[in-house]
């Protein structure tokens, strides 16, 4: 693992993690000893099919959700000792969220729906740059219902980037989208990496967008099966499916 | 169980909270269906079919003393069926159970057992024997009040004499079925009480054999009872009669038929406003269902469910609703109605008041509830049944939102983004926020009509003993005394200050209008007794002329210098012309004052005086009672202490009943609409709240971004109800105004406070249940579930 050499801190650290839902009367294993470094400024994707645990292991990462036992650490915070008002503080300052469906609000138009995040954050930049930066300074008045699915995204984008998150971690953000928006989107992602020099946690069930990552994890059934470096990688241009 | 019940009964259980609230408001408005129209049932039939045994009488005349030919006289006029004469007498009490003196009215019941007319139901005890000095048979509410039973005695002044009365039985009487005096609006039976005694022992201590001064008739069908009186009460003139009265303006009749009209308003409006809640509620609860179950319906219908089943299924949940509520309602009505007819039954006295639910009224309820699950249910059913199978699959578009009306005003131009959600919300769903505004207004008003009662009270009771009426006690004399019974007055034990009255029946005129009425004289210095107008102020009476209350001279037409003609209905009953010079804006409907000066020299008597308003030394209480108990001059005497504690007693209690009633049914309808808009708030926006969640929002700014909406619903609504209240207060006194009385408008800072805290607390408890709902958000469940 060359990169543990070369970064001495990395931005998340997770040391055996496991997560157990109960499910009525069993027990379902969604994470099973889950050990992993993610350094900064790094796109790191997560592959695997669905229920191999991939969600579960960004709502832990992203502080949505507690691992049953193991450690998992935001650099030096022990997030699995953190109560509620910690996690909440910890989204709010270092955390970019990007879901496959939006989840922006609809009564707000895109500019406010930044607005909504550089309101309560330390040093936001400024919302219309944001929207800007996702390439939606004509729409920034209107409202989702008026945006397509992929404008919405960039909102979306827009909004967790706002702030300047140290980490900006994306759930399948191209699930809802078709082929050419996809690409749109993850070219934005890409550019605000390069950017703004944020670490990025992409999640995919799509082994295609995993070569536009540094670093590719592998999952089934809850665990790392694999970890895989791309030397160079793809931008989204170059990326098809 | 089908597949779809189970699915029924299951997502109810999920839904609790907003069931519970559905549920208390149905069985609310239920319950008050029931109770009030049990209630009105049983006191409506109680009330005919004891008059009806009874043989209340149709009218009811007195003189001052007839003989008893003229009950020929009477009896033969047409349309007269029968005819009771009898003998009347108002009487001082010494009563063992109260330190002041004590009143009561005896009536003669014939030598040869019931009368004809107003037959008495003797409760317990015996007739009275005739010719009997000591019988007496007393009202129920009387006895009930000192705790008399047949065998204890107690003195009564007759005629001038003090004498031991035993009493023989408890007795009702359909003309006494609430048992207090004319012309107050007190009911003390524990100073005031009816009793029988035999016709030949009563004549004689009144020196009334062969003669009456009180009859009673009945009326043959389709008699024309205006023309009845008017040749009776020319018969009766030239023996001392000031006309006769009609059943419905007798007294006790008269309180009880007006409870009765009551009643039967409330079963209306009170069941009409919780059953529109209801419906209004499970309206937006059950289109929010249907809204989260786009996908299941779409399904069932993908797999053939008809469109009849899908729709049955969810007015299955107002069915259920409805049906829990309705019973729970109908079990609480009758715990209700006992309630209410205890109360009642501590009013008004009949030899059987009991609490029965009619038939009718279970059919009622039952047509109500079903009503009320259909109405609930209606518009959740139609927008299932048009919604497209496939279309329901996919999930929904973004709701579309535009800027708010208020943003086109430049200082809302920027709103910061939680408010301007908040508002946008709001403002897109402008008929359900209206409906919930005028609901919480609605409770609100409730809240402020019904304290207003309680503040109109107190102002009367302050005007009436605080401002007019400052003595002591009034005393009323058997006989018109000459002026100088004031140095009799002044030898009773403690006594300050005495101001002379003078009461004289009359007959005014102006143009073809009467009003029958005793002027009441007014000392020049105002001492004691005074008129107050609305205000508080004290009225100037003038030293000339007549001053009639503003209600009365309304009525005749009346303007300040007109000429009206006084016919004097004693005495040697001459005719005259008096001007009008003032008018009084007073609690009472009718009256007329005079400068006692002014209404001695027309009478020409030298300072004649019927009565004393006395102020004494509050130490002497107890002697100054013991004197003027034995003093035989003494007709009767109101104390000022007794009267307000007999207030107290009588009416504090079912004041506090009702506030609790008035209180506890706005809060429901307040918490109610507040509890369920919010929950279906929190279910329709808990994508949005968990996404603000996710991005790094506190559960209290969640609570406000939530709660926002329903505090300007809120904010906009208190006012509203206030205003209502305040418009329902004004037209209150309206439908209560009587010749008698007529009522204030008191709008108090208290009340309106008090109204506005109620609600907020509502409020504010809801707040807590939903943050409590918001710290359990499911962030990941949230944000996965597309609905």
């Amino acid at each position: 693992m060359p990169h543990e050499v070369n970064a001495p801190t990395p931005v998340f650290q997770t040391d055996k993690i496991t997560k157990i839902y109960r499910m009525g009367e069993v027990d379902v294993h969604a994470l099973r000893d889950v050990t992993l470094s993610i350094y900064s400024a790094e796109i790191v994707a997560i592959l695997g099919a669905s229920g191999s645990g991939k969600s579960t292991l960004l709502n832990i990462l992203g502080g949505l959700d507690v691992p049953t036992t193991g450690v998992v650490k935001y650099r030096t915070t022990d997030l699995t000792r953190a109560d509620e008002n910690d996690l909440t503080k910890f989204r709010r300052k270092a955390v970019g969220f990007v879901f496959q469906f939006y989840n922006i609000i609809p009564s707000l138009t895109a500019l406010e729906n930044v607005r909504l995040v550089t309101d309560i954050a330390d040093s936001p930049m400024d919302p219309k740059d944001a929207l800007r930066l996702v390439g939606l300074e004509d729409r920034m008045n209107h409202f989702p219902a008026q945006l397509s699915g992929g404008e919405q995204q960039r909102v979306a984008i827009a909004r967790a980037i706002a702030k300047r998150p140290d980490v900006l971690l994306c759930d399948e953000p191209t699930g809802a989208l078709d082929f050419s928006t996809g690409l749109i989107v993850l070219e934005v992602i890409e550019r605000v990496q390069r950017e703004l020099q944020t670490t990025v946690v992409l999640i995919t069930h799509n082994a295609t967008i995993a070569d536009m990552a540094d670093r590719v994890i592998r999952m089934r059934s809850g665990e790392i099966v694999e970890q895989t470096h791309n030397e160079i990688r793809k931008s989204p241009k170059e990326l098809s499916w | 169980m089908t597949a779809l019940t189970k699915k029924l009964f299951r997502e109810i259980k999920h839904l609790r909270g907003q069931m519970i609230a559905i549920v208390v408001v149905i069985a609310c408005g239920i319950a008050n269906f029931v109770a009030f129209r049990s209630v009105h049932a049983s006191l409506s039939l109680t009330q005919s079919s004891f008059y009806n045994e009874s043989r209340f009488a149709d009218v009811f005349l007195t003189a001052r003393r007839a003989p008893e030919s003229v009950a020929q006289r009477i009896a033969d006029v047409p349309g007269v069926d029968l005819v009771q004469t009898r003998v009347s007498a108002d009487v001082m009490l010494d009563l063992p159970s109260v330190p002041e003196p004590a009143s009561g009215v005896i009536l003669s019941v014939p030598d040869n057992g019931q009368p004809l007319l107003n037959r008495l139901y003797l409760r317990s005890g015996r007739w009275v024997t005739v010719g009997s000095e000591s019988d007496v048979m007393i009202s129920t509410a009387f006895a009930d009040a000192n705790g008399f039973e047949e065998g204890d005695q107690f003195s009564a002044i007759i005629n001038g004499r003090k004498r031991k009365l035993t009493i023989v039985a408890r007795v009702i009487s359909p003309e006494h079925i609430i048992d207090m005096p004319v012309g107050t609006m007190i009911l003390d039976n524990k100073r005031y009480g009816t009793m029988w005694m035999s016709r030949s022992a009563l004549s004689a201590a009144y020196n009334m054999k062969g003669a009456f001064n009180s009859a009673t008739l009945s009326l043959e069908n389709g008699a024309d009872e205006k023309t009845v009186k008017e040749i009776i009460d020319h018969i009766l003139k030239p023996y001392g009669s000031i006309g006769s009265i009609a059943r419905d303006e007798q007294l006790s009749n008269r309180f009880l038929s007006d409870d009765i009209a009551q009643v039967q308003g409330q079963a209306i409006i009170i069941p009409t406003i919780f059953l529109g809640v209801a419906i209004f509620l499970l309206n937006i609860a059950l289109l929010r269902l249907v809204g989260t179950q786009r996908m299941s319906i779409a399904i069932l219908k993908a797999f053939g469910y008809s469109q009849s089943a899908i729709g049955l299924h969810y007015i299955g949940f107002a069915l259920v609703a409805v049906s829990a509520g309705s019973i729970i309602g109908f079990i609480g009505g009758q715990y209700l109605g006992e309630g209410l007819t205890n109360i009642y039954a501590r009013f008004y006295r009949f030899p059987a008041l009991r609490f029965d639910v009619p038939e009718g009224v279970v059919v009622g309820s039952i047509v109500l509830s079903a009503l009320a699950a259909v109405l609930g249910a209606v518009s959740a059913v139609r927008s299932v049944l048009k919604l497209p199978a496939a279309e329901a699959m996919r999930p929904q578009a973004p709701k579309s939102f535009k800027p708010g009306v208020l943003e086109r005003i430049p200082l809302f131009r920027r709103l910061d983004p939680v408010t301007a959600m908040i508002w946008r919300t709001i403002e897109r769903r402008p008929v359900k926020t209206m409906l919930s505004i005028s609901m919480i207004a609605l409770a609100t008003a409730i809240l402020v009509i019904g304290r207003s009662m309680f503040d109109m009270f107190d102002l009367i009771m302050d005007s009436q003993f605080n401002s007019a009426n400052r003595q002591d006690a009034t005393v009323i004399f058997t006989n018109n005394r000459s002026a100088d019974v004031d140095n009799d007055v002044y030898h009773l034990p403690g006594v300050l200050r005495v101001e002379p009255l003078r009461m004289v029946p009359v007959d005014l005129s102006y143009k073809s209008k009467t009003k029958r009425l005793a002027i009441q004289s007014i000392s020049d210095e105002q001492e004691l007794i005074r008129v107050i107008d609305f205000d508080g102020k004290p009225v100037y009476i003038p030293e000339s002329g007549l001053v009639l209350t503003t209600y009365l001279a309304e009525k005749l037409g009346l303007a300040i210098g007109d000429s009206l003609t006084v016919k004097l209905l004693e005495g040697d009953r001459r005719t005259f012309q008096v001007p009008l010079t003032g008018t009084a804006d007073e609690m009472f409907g009718i009256q007329a004052y005079m400068n006692s000066e002014a209404l001695s020299a027309l009478l020409r008597e030298q300072g004649s005086v019927s009565g004393a308003a006395i102020l004494f030394d509050r130490s002497t209480y107890t002697e100054f009672s013991q004197k003027v108990k034995n003093t035989p001059a003494v007709a009767s005497v109101m104390m000022r202490d007794a009267m307000i504690r007999s207030f107290d007693e009588n009416y504090k209690e079912n004041m506090d009943i009702s506030t609790i009633y008035i209180v506890a049914f706005s809060m429901i309808i307040a918490f109610g609409v507040v509890y369920n808009s919010a929950r279906i708030a929190l279910s329709e926006r808990a994508i949005e709240l968990a996404s603000l969640r996710v991005l790094g929002f506190t559960i209290n700014e969640i609570t406000i971004v939530l709660l926002g909406e329903q505090v300007i619903i809120l904010i906009m609504s208190l006012p509203i109800g206030l205003i209502l209240g305040a418009l329902g207060i004004m037209g209150l006194p309206a439908t209560y105004e009587n010749d008698l009385f007529r009522f204030p408008v008191i709008i108090t800072d208290r009340n309106l406070g008090l109204a506005s805290l109620a609600i907020c607390c509502v409020a504010i408890a809801t707040g807590i249940l939903l943050r409590r709902k918001l710290s359990k958000l499911d962030l990941i469940e949230v944000l996965k579930s597309r609905e």
